[in-house]
C-alpha cells in the first residue's frame, strides 16, 4: 500500500512538473489579437536535431515580429502564437499531432521537419487547406500541383546542386566523373535522384550508387567498392557529419585525393575532428558557419541568448515564418489559407541568414512552391573550413 | 480465510461480467459524453489499436515468450487489407479477413521453426522475422510501394454508414477491440490458457505430463499474429497511409512497456497499460523534449512501486481497505503473486 500512495505521489509531482514544463500563453497574448501557428516537429528521437532547430527558428522569428508590434493584417495588428508538439519522427505520431493542432487548437498553418512527418500530415492538412512549410527533399510524388497548400521551404539537394556544381567545376575543371553514397532508404534513393539529373544537367557521367545502412560503422568495403569505378568526384546525400566524416576518411586512406561533396552534412567540426589533414577537399553546401552580415551575426547572437546555442541549420530555417508573415501582410487575411498561399510563392525576402529567400519550381515540380536561396558553401583546405562561394542558385531554364 | 472472504470470492465471477457490460456502457456512451470531440476521439481510436496490439501479444506472452515480431504481423494485416483494396476494389471487410488469414498463415510457418528457440533466442529469431516483414515491404517496391508506403487507403462504408466519420471509426475500432480482449480473456480461462500457462511456468515439466508443447505455441503465436493482422487492417484504413516504418520493432517494444506497465498476468494488464501510457503520453506532448524524460520517469516509477503493474491496484486497495484476508500468511502469499503469472 505504501508503495502504491508513492507511486501516486511520485505521479501527482510529475503532474505537477508538467503543468510547470508546458507552454502557457506568453504574457499579453490574451489580450492581443493572435494568429496561430502549430509545430509539428520531431523534439525527441533519431532526427530531433532538425526537429529543435526548426522550433527554434520559428519561435524566435515569432519573437522578433511580437516585439515589433505584429503582424499587420489589414487594418489590425496580430501577435504570432506558437504550438509546438512533439510527434519523435513517426508518421502515425504526425497525424496524431496534425489532427490535434487542426481540430482542437483550430491552426490553419503548420510547419514540419522530417520526411516521414511530413507525409503523416499532408493526409490530413491537404484537405483541411492547411498551410504547411516544411523540410522535406523526397516524396516527390506528395508535392506538386495536388498539394496546393505545401511549401517545402528548405532548399533539397537538387537546388543545392546548382550552386555547388558551378563551384565545384570551376574549382576541380578535370572532374567528368561522379559516383554516389547514400543511405538505404527512401532519403538515400530520392537523394540519388537528384544527384542523377544533376549529373546529367552539368555533363559528369554517373557511376552509380552504393547503399548503405544507417548502422554501418565501417565504410571501407563501400568506399572500395566506389573507388574501382575510378570517379572523379564522390557526392554523399543526406548523410550528417559523422557518416561523412567516416566516408571522407575511408576514401583519402584508400587513395582517393577527389572532392567529396556532401549536401546534408552541414558543419565541419565533426570531419575535421575525424579526418584532420584527410579532410581537405570536403565541400558542404548551404553551411554558413561564420556569419558574414550584420543581420546574420545579429541572429547568431539572439539564438545563443536565447536557447544557450545557435544551430546554423537553425538560421538555415529562420526565413520562413517572416516570409509567412509578410504573405499575411501582402493577402491581407490569414484566416483564407488559398490567399496566403497564393501570396508567399511571390514573397522576395532579403538580407535573411540565408540572403535572399523566396519559392520557386513552377517549371520543375507544376507550382511555386519550393524554397530557394543564396548557397553558403564552405570548403575545407589546410584543416580549415572557410566560406569559399557564395551563390544563388543558378537555376536552370524553365525551372 | 474467513467466510466474507469466501463469499466475496464466490461472487467474483459476476462482478467481471457487471465491470465488463459497464466498460462496454460508458465506451458505447463515450463520443456523446465529449460532444463527439474529433481530436479526442482519435485519442481513443489509438487507445483501441494500442489495446488491441499488446492484448495479443500478451497471449504470447502467456506461453513465456515475448515476440518482437509482432508488429510485423500487424503490418501483414494493414498490407493485406490495404492491397486488397488498392488492387482489387475490395473494402475493408474482405481486407479484415483476409489480413487475418494471411497473418495466420506466415504465423504458422514461421512459428514451427521459431518457436523451437528459447530465451535470447526466440528474441533474437523473432527480432529477425519482425525486419524481415518490414524490409520485404521496403523492398518490393512495385507491389507493397517501398518506403514510401501505399496512399490513400479509405475507410468502408456499410450502408448508409460513411466510417469515414471519425465516431462511426470509433465504434468499428471499439468493436475490434472488444472482440480481441474478449477472445484472449476467454481463451485465457479455459483449459488450453492453462496448459499455455503451463508451458509458461515449465514447458520441460508440461512436456512430461504429456502435453504437446510445440503444438500449443504454434496455435498461440498464430491466434496472436491473427488478431494483430486484423488489427492492422483497421489501422491502415483508419490512417488511409502505411509505410514499413509503421510496423518496425518500435511498435513491438511499445506493445510490450504496455503489457509490463499495466501488468503481466491477467488480460487486464495489457488494456490497463495501454490506456494509461498512451493517454499519458498524449498529455505530455505540449511539454516538447520533457516529454520523453517524464515519460521514462513515469515508466521507472510504476515498474519501482507498482512491480505487479496497474492491475494490482485493486488487489492491493482490496486487501488494504477491506482487510481481506486477514491472517497475514495468506495475505502475503497472495500478495506474492502479483506480477508472477498466473498460478
Amino acid at each position: 500500500m505504501r508503495r502504491a500512495l508513492l507511486f501516486v505521489a511520485g505521479l501527482l509531482v510529475l503532474l505537477i512538473a508538467f503543468g510547470a514544463c508546458s507552454r502557457g500563453t506568453p504574457s499579453g497574448m490574451i489580450q492581443d489579437k493572435v494568429i496561430k501557428i502549430g509545430g509539428a516537429v520531431p523534439l525527441t528521437g533519431a532526427v530531433a536535431y532538425w526537429g529543435i532547430c526548426t522550433d527554434q527558428a520559428w519561435k524566435d522569428g515569432a519573437e522578433v515580429i511580437n516585439a515589433r508590434g505584429g503582424v499587420k493584417v489589414g487594418n489590425q495588428n496580430y501577435k504570432l502564437q506558437i504550438i509546438t508538439y512533439d510527434h519523435k519522427g513517426s508518421t502515425p505520431d504526425a497525424q496524431t499531432v496534425t489532427k490535434r493542432l487542426i481540430e482542437q487548437d483550430k491552426v490553419k498553418y503548420i510547419y514540419n521537419q522530417a520526411a516521414a512527418g511530413t507525409i503523416g500530415m499532408l493526409e490530413i492538412s491537404e484537405p483541411a487547406k492547411v498551410l504547411t512549410s516544411v523540410a522535406c527533399w523526397g516524396y516527390l510524388e506528395h508535392y506538386g500541383k495536388d498539394f496546393p497548400y505545401h511549401f517545402r521551404s528548405e532548399m533539397s539537394d537538387y537546388e543545392q546542386g546548382f550552386a555547388y556544381m558551378p563551384f565545384v567545376k570551376t574549382k576541380y575543371p578535370g572532374i567528368k566523373k561522379a559516383a554516389f553514397l547514400g543511405p538505404d532508404d527512401k532519403d538515400g534513393y530520392d537523394c540519388y535522384y537528384s544527384y542523377q539529373r544533376l549529373m546529367k544537367y552539368y555533363d559528369v557521367q554517373d557511376l552509380g550508387v552504393e547503399y548503405f545502412q544507417w548502422e554501418t560503422t565501417d565504410f571501407y568495403p563501400l568506399v572500395t567498392k566506389t573507388l574501382q569505378k575510378k570517379p572523379d568526384m564522390i557526392i554523399t546525400s543526406p548523410t550528417p557529419p559523422g557518416i561523412t566524416a567516416s566516408i571522407v576518411k575511408a576514401a583519402r586512406e584508400l587513395g582517393f585525393k577527389g572532392p567529396v561533396v556532401s549536401p546534408g552534412a552541414s558543419e565541419t567540426k565533426t570531419i575535421l575532428e575525424v579526418c584532420g589533414e584527410q579532410a581537405d577537399g570536403v565541400v558542404l553546401p548551404v553551411t554558413l558557419e561564420t556569419p558574414q552580415t550584420q543581420s546574420q551575426k545579429d541572429l547568431a547572437e539572439r539564438f545563443k541568448k536565447r536557447f544557450g546555442e545557435f544551430n546554423l541549420y537553425a538560421g538555415n530555417l529562420s526565413w520562413w515564418v517572416y516570409a509567412l508573415a509578410e504573405a499575411f501582410t501582402v493577402a491581407g487575411t490569414f484566416e483564407d489559407t488559398t490567399k496566403v498561399a497564393d501570396a508567399l510563392e511571390d514573397v522576395v525576402l532579403k538580407d535573411t541568414y540565408v540572403g535572399t529567400a523566396r519559392y520557386a519550381g513552377e517549371g520543375a515540380y507544376g507550382i511555386k512552391r519550393q524554397g530557394v536561396y543564396d548557397c553558403y558553401t564552405m570548403l575545407i583546405e589546410d584543416q580549415k573550413g572557410f566560406l569559399a562561394d557564395v551563390r544563388f542558385p543558378e537555376l536552370p531554364p524553365g525551372y | 480465510m474467513n467466510e466474507k472472504s469466501k463469499t466475496l470470492l464466490r461472487n467474483r465471477p459476476s462482478l467481471v461480467v457487471l465491470l465488463w457490460l459497464a466498460g462496454i456502457a460508458l465506451l458505447l456512451a463515450f463520443p456523446f459524453l465529449i460532444n463527439q470531440e474529433r481530436y479526442i476521439l482519435h485519442v481513443a481510436i489509438v487507445v483501441f489499436f494500442n489495446i488491441c496490439l499488446a492484448t495479443s501479444m500478451w497471449l504470447i506472452w502467456s506461453l513465456g515468450f515475448v515476440s518482437f515480431a509482432h508488429a510485423g504481423f500487424m503490418g501483414i494485416g494493414a498490407y493485406t487489407s490495404a492491397l486488397f483494396f488498392l488492387r482489387l476494389g475490395l473494402p475493408l471487410w474482405f481486407g479484415v479477413i483476409a489480413g487475418a488469414l494471411v497473418g495466420a498463415l506466415i504465423a504458422m510457418v514461421v512459428s514451427l521453426p521459431l518457436m523451437r528457440t528459447r530465451a535470447v533466442y526466440f528474441f533474437m529469431a523473432s527480432w529477425a522475422v519482425g525486419e524481415v516483414i518490414k524490409r520485404i515491404f521496403a523492398y518490393y517496391r512495385g507491389f507493397f510501394g517501398g518506403w514510401e508506403g501505399l496512399f490513400r487507403i479509405m475507410p468502408p462504408k456499410l450502408g448508409p454508414l460513411d466510417f469515414a466519420n471519425r465516431t462511426a471509426y470509433y465504434y468499428l475500432a471499439m468493436v475490434l477491440m472488444v472482440l480481441i480482449v474478449l477472445v484472449v480473456y476467454r481463451l485465457n480461462k479455459t483449459r488450453t490458457g492453462w496448459i499455455f500457462w503451463s508451458i509458461h511456468e515449465a514447458e520441460v515439466l508440461s512436456s512430461h505430463v504429456g502435453i504437446h508443447a510445440l503444438k500449443y505455441k504454434v496455435a498461440a503465436f498464430t491466434i496472436a499474429s491473427a488478431l494483430a493482422a486484423m488489427t492492422g487492417a483497421l489501422y491502415a484504413h483508419y490512417h488511409t497511409y502505411i509505410n514499413p516504418k509503421s510496423f518496425d520493432i518500435w511498435t513491438s517494444e511499445f506493445a510490450l512497456v504496455h503489457i509490463i506497465v499495466g501488468g503481466l498476468s491477467t488480460a487486464a494488464g495489457p488494456v490497463l497499460g495501454a490506456v494509461f501510457l498512451t493517454i499519458i503520453d498524449e498529455l505530455l506532448r505540449p511539454t516538447e523534449f520533457y516529454r520523453i524524460v517524464i515519460f521514462g520517469v513515469i515508466l521507472i516509477l510504476t515498474v519501482l512501486f507498482l512491480p505487479g503493474g496497474l492491475e494490482s491496484i485493486p488487489k492491493r486497495l482490496r486487501l488494504r481497505l477491506w482487510k481481506l484476508p486477514e491472517d497475514k500468511d495468506t495475505q502475503k502469499s497472495i500478495a506474492g503473486a502479483f506480477g508472477k503469472g498466473r498460478k
